[in-house]
C-alpha cells in the first residue's frame, strides 16, 4: 500500500511540475551546444564517426564489410550513448538542482527525468541521422518491421528513466557511485554486443552472457528493429517491456522514498 | 482560510563526516576536521498556530533555528517528529541568489521562477512585463545571469517572487544585498503583499522591521520557543536580554 501511495506521489509531482521540466529540458537542449558552430550536428557526428572508426579497424584487421557492419554498429552504438548519459547524467542531477531543491517546493522527482529527456531527444536526432546512412548503405532493408522501433523507443526511455532514478538516488546516499557506475558501465559495454555481433558470442559458447545481459535487451529493441530484419517477435518487445516497467516502477518507489527530506541531505 | 498549525515539531539533522581514505589510514591526520558524526536538534518540540491575519516576527541569535522554521512550514524540510498541518498557497523568498540557470538570460530565469512557483506558462507569460519593469534591469534581462551582481540577482528573484499573491508569505531576511532605491520600491511591495496575504511568517534580526510589519512574535534560542507574545513585548525583552549577557 504504501509503494501504491509512493507511485501516485510520484506521478502527481511530475504532472504538478510538467511545465518547469518540459522549460528546463528545452533550456538543456539550447545550451548543450551553446557557442558550438556545429551545434546539434554532433549529437549525428559523434555515433557516426565511432562507427567508420570502429568499422574501419573492424574491416582491416577482421576483413569484415565496412558496409554491412557498420550500420550495426551505429545502431547499437546510439540506444548505448543513451543509457550511459541516463545513468552518468541521474548521478548529478539532484546535486545541480540543488538551489532549486532548497528553497522552493519544486518535485525532486523531475531532475533525474530532465536528464533522460535531454538525451532522449538526442538519441532521436542521431536516429534520425542512422536511418539517412542506412539508407544509402542498404536499402533493400528497409521494410514495415522498422516500426517496431516506436515501442523500442518507449522500453528504452523507461529502462533510462529508471537508471536515472537510481543513479540519482544512490548518489545522494553515496557520492562514491558515480565513479564506480562509470567504471562498471565501461565493463558492461565490452561485455553488451555492440561493437561486435551475438553470434561471436553464440560461436564461443558464451550466448548467456548476453541472453542474461539487460542492456543487451534494452539496446536491442531498438537495434533490431532500426536495422529491419524482423529478428525479435512481438512476445519479446513484450517481455522485455514488462521487465523494464518493474523496474522502473521500483526505481519510482526508491525516488519517492529518497526524497523524503532531500534538501537535508545535499 | 489559511492557517499553520505545528505540534510538537523536532528537526534533527545528521551531521555527517567527510572521512577521507587518508582519515582511516592515519588517524587524527585530519586536525581541522575533529567532529564526529553527529545530530543537530534544529527544531525542539516546537509548537505553533498561525491564522488568517496573523504576521509573525520570528527573532533571535544566528543558529537559533530561525531560518529552519521557515522551511520546515514551507514543506522543504519534513520534520522528524510530531504534526504539521499547512493550508494555503505558500510563496517563499529564501536565499535569493541561487536557484538560478547560470548560463540562461534573465528573461527565461524569470519564466522558470514563475513556474516553480507554481504559475502556469500563460500566467507568467502576461506577468513578465510587469516583473521586469519592477526589476529595472532594463537589457541585462538578454544577458546570462552568470554576469550578474549580487544585487542584481537580488532584483530578479525579489521581482518574481512578489509578482504572486499568495496566501501564506515566508521571508527571510533577504533584500540587504538591493541598493538604496531598490531597498525602499521593495520595502513599499512588501508592505502591499503583507497586506494582501492571508499570513505572514518573517524572520529578521531589525526590530523596527518587526514592529512595523508583525503583529504578532517569538524568539527563539536553540531551537525552541523562548517566550512568545506581542512584537512590543517580545523585542523588549529579547534587546533586554541581550545587552545583559
Amino acid at each position: 500500500m504504501k509503494s501504491m501511495r509512493c507511485l501516485k506521489e510520484y506521478f502527481k509531482g511530475i504532472w504538478k511540475d510538467r511545465y518547469v521540466l518540459i522549460s528546463l529540458v528545452r533550456q538543456d537542449l539550447q545550451m548543450k551546444y551553446n557557442r558550438s558552430i556545429l551545434g546539434v550536428a554532433w549529437q549525428i557526428i559523434t555515433p557516426l564517426g565511432l562507427s567508420f572508426i570502429i568499422g574501419a579497424v573492424y574491416s582491416i584487421i577482421y576483413g569484415v564489410s565496412p558496409i554491412e557492419f557498420m550500420p550495426i554498429l551505429f545502431s547499437g552504438l546510439n540506444p548505448w550513448l543513451f543509457v550511459t548519459s541516463s545513468a552518468d547524467g541521474g548521478t548529478n542531477s539532484y546535486i545541480s538542482a540543488e538551489g532549486y531543491l532548497k528553497q522552493t517546493q519544486v518535485s525532486p522527482q523531475i531532475f533525474p527525468i530532465r536528464t533522460v529527456l535531454v538525451a532522449f531527444i538526442n538519441l532521436l536526432y542521431a536516429m534520425g541521422a542512422f536511418f539517412i546512412v542506412y539508407l544509402f548503405l542498404q536499402p533493400q532493408n528497409f521494410s514495415l518491421c522498422m516500426l517496431a522501433i516506436i515501442p523500442g523507443l518507449i522500453i528504452i526511455l523507461l529502462a533510462g528513466v529508471g537508471l536515472a532514478n537510481f543513479s540519482s538516488a544512490i548518489t545522494v546516499n553515496v557520492r562514491d557511485f558515480q565513479p564506480l557506475q562509470s567504471l562498471i558501465l565501461q565493463g558492461v559495454f565490452y561485455a553488451t554486443p555492440i561493437i561486435y555481433l551475438p553470434t561471436m558470442l553464440d560461436e564461443k559458447g558464451y550466448s548467456l552472457v548476453y541472453k542474461l545481459n539487460p542492456f543487451y535487451h534494452i539496446i536491442n529493441v531498438v537495434r533490431s528493429a532500426a536495422l529491419g530484419m524482423g529478428t525479435e517477435s512481438v512476445t519479446y518487445y513484450f517481455e522485455v517491456f514488462a521487465c523494464v516497467t518493474v523496474f522502473f516502477l521500483i526505481s519510482a518507489v526508491v525516488t519517492m522514498k529518497n526524497n523524503h527530506g532531500i534538501a537535508m541531505k545535499l | 482560510m489559511s492557517y499553520i498549525e505545528l505540534e510538537n515539531i523536532d528537526l534533527v539533522f545528521n551531521v555527517w563526516h567527510q572521512k577521507r581514505i587518508k582519515d582511516v589510514i592515519i588517524p587524527g591526520s585530519n586536525k581541522f576536521s575533529d567532529y564526529s558524526d553527529g545530530k543537530v536538534h534544529a527544531i525542539d518540540n516546537l509548537s505553533l498556530s498561525l491564522k488568517d491575519g496573523d504576521r509573525l516576527a520570528i527573532i533571535g541569535h544566528n543558529g537559533a533555528g530561525k531560518s529552519t522554521l521557515l522551511k520546515v512550514i514551507s514543506g522543504i524540510y519534513p520534520p522528524s517528529s510530531g504534526t504539521m498541518k499547512v493550508v494555503g498557497n505558500i510563496s517563499s523568498m529564501f536565499e535569493l541568489a541561487t536557484g538560478f540557470e547560470m548560463e540562461q538570460s534573465g528573461w527565461n530565469n524569470i519564466y522558470l521562477r514563475g513556474l516553480m512557483l507554481g504559475l502556469s506558462p500563460q500566467e507568467i507569460k502576461s506577468k513578465m512585463d510587469e516583473i521586469a519593469e519592477f526589476s529595472e534591469l532594463g537589457n541585462y534581462l538578454n544577458m546570462p545571469v552568470k554576469y550578474y551582481s549580487s544585487g542584481m540577482f537580488v532584483r530578479l528573484a525579489f521581482s518574481v517572487s512578489t509578482a504572486i499573491e499568495p496566501d501564506i508569505l515566508l521571508l527571510d531576511e533577504i533584500i540587504a544585498a538591493g541598493d538604496a532605491a531598490f531597498l525602499d520600491k521593495a520595502n513599499k511591495r512588501l508592505q502591499k503583499m503583507i497586506n494582501t496575504s492571508k499570513i505572514m511568517v518573517f524572520v529578521t534580526h531589525n526590530m523596527q522591521s518587526a514592529l512595523s510589519m508583525c503583529n504578532k512574535c517569538i524568539w527563539m534560542q536553540q531551537g525552541k520557543i523562548m517566550l512568545s507574545g506581542s512584537p512590543e513585548f517580545v523585542t523588549n525583552e529579547y534587546l533586554n536580554k541581550s545587552m545583559n549577557r
